[in-house]
């Protein structure tokens, strides 16, 4: 068993869960002038990182809300669970 | 011409027999439930609750507060579940939403959305602990407890009323799966 921590519901089992990929990825605000380029990076290119890595995660069976967590991806161990809004904390030892 | 037989209002397994023995499974008569959300920070929202419900506003998700014949959960940082009688419902959604006046907030009659199992019985914990990952022990449940979460592939909204009795709230169209499943993992109990 795979234990996720929600920041409003504790710890629970990784099955009540769902990934949603790299997260702080923010809108971009000069879109009117973007070429297709700077649009597919925006869109569809991701890092692919051996090490921590920021995500988006939701408690689909609990609470529902959005959250985002540092997770190891070589270890797959987890660092850091925040709210959405919420900088990472700074002392996570980074790779990338 | 062909005519339609009236319809008759009925719970999504009003059809299914009861399952009884050392565990009895039943499907509850349709409660009223209102769905709330709002701002916890915001104040005009928080009386206006209030004033319906002594004491203050439960703020950590899982947390139930009992009013008279009604109960407001805490779903989530900015949802509630209201639960009261079913024919309150129209009355308890008039005056919350005259109470909320401007505030950013909102009540809606989610009562025909879900429906609710009751399960009983010794085994009532063993049953719950096959569906799902939520310790469901004497110590990390106790009586009393509630929790959103998720049993075999649906979520629920699990309440432990009593250590040999548990409230499944769980979606219309996901009961009669439920059921099916409850059944199953009963059925080495009942002899």
């Amino acid at each position: 068993m795979f234990l996720i921590s929600c920041p409003w519901c504790g710890e629970r089992d990784q099955t009540e869960f769902h990934c949603h990929g790299e997260a702080h990825i923010a809108r971009p605000e000069n879109s009117l002038e973007m070429d297709d380029a700077a649009w597919g990076d925006y869109v569809f290119f991701r890092k692919n990182v051996k090490g921590v890595h920021l995500e988006r995660w939701t408690h689909d069976h609990g609470c529902g809300r959005w959250f985002n967590a540092a997770r190891n991806t070589a270890t797959d161990e987890f660092l850091a669970f925040y709210k959405p809004g919420e900088a990472p904390p700074a002392d996570l030892e980074r790779v990338s | 011409m062909n005519t339609f037989p009236t319809p008759v209002a009925r719970t999504p397994l009003a059809d299914l027999p009861l399952l009884l023995g050392a565990l009895s499974l039943e499907e509850r008569p349709l409660s009223g439930k209102v769905s709330l959300r709002g701002n916890a920070g915001d104040s005009a929202f928080v009386e206006a609750l209030s004033a319906r419900f002594s004491g203050a506003l439960p703020t950590q998700v899982g947390q139930r507060v009992e009013s008279g014949q009604a109960s407001l959960w805490c779903l989530g940082p900015d949802e509630w579940r209201l639960q009261c009688e079913l024919d309150a419902v129209e009355d308890t959604l008039a005056q919350l939403r005259d109470a909320f006046g401007q505030c950013h907030a909102s009540a809606v009659d989610v009562s025909d959305y879900y429906t609710e199992l009751a399960l009983s019985g010794q085994a009532t914990r063993d049953v719950l602990a096959k569906l799902t990952p939520l310790d469901v022990s004497a110590e990390g449940f106790p009586a009393g407890s509630q929790a959103a979460t998720r049993m075999a592939k649906c979520s629920v909204l699990l309440h432990m009323v009593r250590d040999d009795q548990a409230v499944l709230c769980v979606r219309w169209s996901h009961a009669e799966y439920l059921w099916d499943y409850l059944c199953e993992a009963a059925r080495e109990y009942n002899h």
